[in-house]
């Protein structure tokens, strides 16, 4: 994904990604991968249930997001969202720009 | 009397069907997975671990009247974790990683989220909001343990 920024960002788009790991932990994450955009901390699941992607017990008996991707348009409205039902399995991110590119 | 050689003392490769079957195992979590091409289906993995697990089978199958009972325990125990490692592995793949809530809770197209607002990992504070007139591409993840 962090490979694709220009391209996203040519099309008006910024990225976040949302876990329930603390920030301390995301951080070294996001140095560790070069990140240019914001890792949120998510522990209270607020976001996650915002968006329905709460994973009972995923992990350790400890509840988690699913992995997910949502497109929020302009609008703050969700424009495409890929739930993928394997966690191995995430979307590419072309699959991501010609989503995109549907969107204008 | 003379004593024909007792075997060959050629190395036997097939004894490393264990070792390449961990090889197999090890890489796609190291390396295979971090791209989306051998991640989504192991096409690299599987046929490394196979090999291997042909490899094993067959060390077991040459030592199966081993003169010695060791080299046939031996043989039979690389043979065991060859198999319980390729059995784990088609389980994590095929199985394991399909356990995932059904998707049909998440948020559908057209509706709006709720506003929330997260700490980012550089400890601001990020609202959804925030990012009015733009496209966001949200990502979750399960996280790091």
């Amino acid at each position: 994904m962090q490979s694709k920024q220009p391209e996203f960002s040519a099309r008006n788009t910024e990225i976040l990604a949302i876990s329930t790991d603390p920030p301390e932990d995301s951080a070294k994450i996001a140095t560790k991968l070069g990140l240019s955009y914001p890792i949120l901390s998510d522990p209270d699941l607020k976001a996650i249930d915002a968006f329905g992607v709460r994973h009972k017990e995923g992990m350790m008996g400890k509840d988690i997001a699913r992995p997910a991707v949502f497109i929020l348009n302009t609008q703050g409205q969700v424009a495409w969202s890929d739930l993928t039902d394997n966690w191995r399995v995430r979307v590419t991110p072309e699959a991501l720009i010609e989503a995109l590119e549907s969107l204008k | 009397m003379t004593h024909s050689a007792p075997s060959s003392p050629r190395f036997e490769w097939s004894k490393l069907g264990l070792p390449v079957v961990l090889l197999g195992f090890l890489s796609y979590f190291m390396v295979f997975a971090k791209y989306p091409l051998t991640r989504d289906v192991p096409w690299v993995n599987l046929p490394i671990m196979l090999i291997g697990l042909w490899m094993a089978w067959k060390y077991r199958w040459r030592n199966r009247k081993a003169r010695l009972t060791r080299t046939r325990i031996f043989s039979s125990l690389l043979l065991t974790g060859s198999i319980l490692i390729v059995a784990l592995f088609c389980f994590y793949v095929f199985v394991y990683s399909y356990q995932l809530p059904k998707a049909d809770s998440g948020l559908a197209v057209q509706q709006q989220p709720a506003a929330v607002t997260l700490k980012d990992h550089q400890g601001n504070d990020v609202s959804l909001a925030d990012y009015r007139g733009k496209n966001v591409i949200i990502s979750f993840y399960r996280g790091y343990w």
